[in-house]
């Protein structure tokens, strides 16, 4: 269970869901966790590609973890020289992500051939 | 022909070297053959049951699948290239096609797709370019092939490097080749725009801040020459750095120490600067613009990359090479250029350079639906105005002999392969025969 003091994490969604490839996604959700609970805390939109302004609009928001599908080796490389924890290979809605990140259960979301 | 009934089509699937895999209509795996399993990295028994966009992890998931427009648009699509990411994180280009599965009273009840590794061919193709090719720039006019011959010992070196040329010539190209080629290539390569950002925000993009810096500054923020230690850090338009900015700049490349934003000790950061303008930086120090003790820190090694108007030879390499990359991010059976548009784009002057050639083709690669780019597929600005001499319309005269135009202009750009000619113009070998035959009667 997540407790301690509140956090910023970041899901790189497709509409509702995980996007499946990090890249592909069409918006970065924003989540607060405090008291095991998750309070949505905004959405980024994504006007560039680039991954190094990618890394710095979350920085700057203030991400401490970054939870996505596939994610290429440069974008992840990127990110986590930013100091952002990255949690990758993980499917499922919001919901269940946000649930299984709770819950320290992502596992169970890991995409096939991964072993999350 | 009809498929026979009583083959085992497992066996017929397992034994093919392409990747296959069926969906139902919910985006299920149903069926992963061995090769698939083979260029994926997932194994059958694991990729059966779970969603496609899970499997695949293709650029076209989310939002753009090929199986979902087969079914939206009642088509097959053939051989469209796109990539998929591996479990590694290493990414995979292949060449798919996909297609819609209906039941005998025509109700979609899933999709098929075969893809194809592409990484071999994608390594031929490179190899075959690399002989005018020099790390990512393409090229073999005289001018750059100077810079070539130069390019390796400004890297061997540490000396900060300035490179000078118009928009659009590739400078921040360069300043990778030469970060690339560099004792530094294992450590990070860093690009800034400095004429991009406001002074505030390029100061703390640049140098980072402290926590408590200032408002919602609630921790640390390492700036890019942070980022950089260990590598190169690249300063683009730094002719429109900021006079305060300047100062810093020239403290860093005297002593290598910088500030953060709010901090109280000198930073060190073991980063080589490559710093590029298109200004005239000796007018700018004139003006009293920039300053001229940075000038001469930066000025310790100067290339000046010559605009794409000083080397039209290396327009035809440029233009392939550019329609490979499109062709590979944007996965469309591109071809090549027309005859008539290849004319236009080899006497234009650009103004913008490399850029804007890249541009243009850009453009060029969304309007054409398939095949050939063709003259209506360039921007407006490049088409010939109406009636202008020397351009032969390719819509003027009779109705036939338009067609016969078209049937040897066709059989030309394949190469004299009639068959391939026949398929572009979509006629039978007959009427291409015919039309030949009276193109030739006609002459």
């Amino acid at each position: 269970m997540k407790t301690a003091t509140p956090e910023l994490i970041c899901l790189a969604c497709y509409r509702d869901r995980l996007a499946s490839v990090c890249e592909n996604a069409d918006g970065y959700k924003l989540f607060e966790i405090r008291d095991d609970k998750f309070y949505p805390a905004g959405l980024l939109s994504l006007p560039s590609k680039d991954p190094m302004d990618r890394t710095s609009a979350i920085l700057a928001c203030g991400v401490t973890t970054f939870l996505c599908g596939a994610i290429r080796n440069q974008t992840r490389r990127s990110l986590e020289a930013g100091g952002i924890t990255v949690l990758p290979w993980i499917t499922g809605s919001e919901t269940q992500v946000l649930r299984g990140y709770l819950k320290d259960s992502l596992a169970d979301l890991a995409m096939p051939g991964t072993g999350v | 022909m009809s498929f026979p009934k009583d083959l085992p089509l497992e066996d017929v699937f397992a034994s093919i070297a392409d990747g296959l895999f069926t969906v139902d209509a919910d985006w299920n795996v149903t069926y992963f053959n061995e090769a698939a399993g083979r260029i994926t990295g997932i194994l059958p028994i694991e990729a059966v049951g779970r969603k496609c966009w899970d499997v695949f992890r293709s650029s076209l998931c989310d939002g753009n699948c090929a199986i979902s427009d087969c079914m939206e648009r009642e088509e097959r699509i053939v051989n469209k290239s796109i990539f998929i990411i591996r479990s590694d994180g290493s990414t995979l280009p292949v060449s798919i096609s996909a297609s819609a599965l209906r039941d005998g009273d025509g109700k979609v009840v899933g999709g098929v797709e075969t893809f194809r590794d592409l990484t071999e061919i994608h390594a031929a193709r490179r190899d075959a370019k690399d002989i005018y090719r020099f790390e990512n720039i393409v090229g073999r006019s005289p001018g750059l092939e100077k810079i070539f011959a130069i390019l390796p010992r400004i890297s061997d070196s540490e000396a900060t490097t300035l490179l000078l040329g118009q928009s659009g010539t590739g400078k921040e190209l360069f300043a990778r080749a030469i970060h690339n080629l560099s004792p530094r290539r294992s450590g990070p390569f860093v690009a800034v725009n400095c004429g991009a950002l406001p002074e505030t925000l390029l100061e703390s993009e640049l140098f980072g801040y402290k926590a408590g810096a200032f408002t919602d500054a609630r921790k640390d923020k390492p700036g890019r020459f942070e980022l950089a230690h260990g590598g190169t850090i690249f300063l683009d338009e730094i002719g429109d750095m900021p006079g305060k900015l300047q100062v810093k700049m020239l403290r860093f490349l005297q002593d290598k120490f910088y500030e953060p934003l709010g901090g109280v000790e000198p930073v060190r950061a073991d980063v080589r600067v490559i710093a590029a303008t298109n200004r005239n930086l000796e007018q700018a120090v004139a003006d009293g613009t920039f300053r001229q003790d940075l000038f001469y820190r930066l000025n310790v090694v100067t290339l000046t990359l010559p605009p794409l108007s000083a080397r039209q030879e290396d327009l035809p390499l440029l233009i392939d090479h550019f329609l490979g990359e499109l062709e590979a991010s944007q996965g469309k059976d591109i071809r090549g250029v027309s005859e008539d548009a290849l004319h236009v784009l080899l006497h234009h002057d650009y103004p913008g350079n490399v850029r804007e050639l890249e541009n243009i083709l850009e453009y060029a690669f969304i309007l054409c639906p398939g095949g050939f780019i063709q003259m209506e597929h360039l921007p407006e600005y490049l088409q010939p105005e109406p009636g202008a001499p020397g351009r032969p319309d390719p819509l003027r005269g009779t109705m036939n002999a338009i067609k016969r135009r078209a049937a040897r202009q066709a059989v030309k750009r394949n190469n004299g392969k009639k068959m391939a000619a026949c398929r572009e113009l979509g006629i039978t070998k007959d009427t291409l025969r015919r039309l030949l035959a009276t193109s030739r009667k006609g002459k």
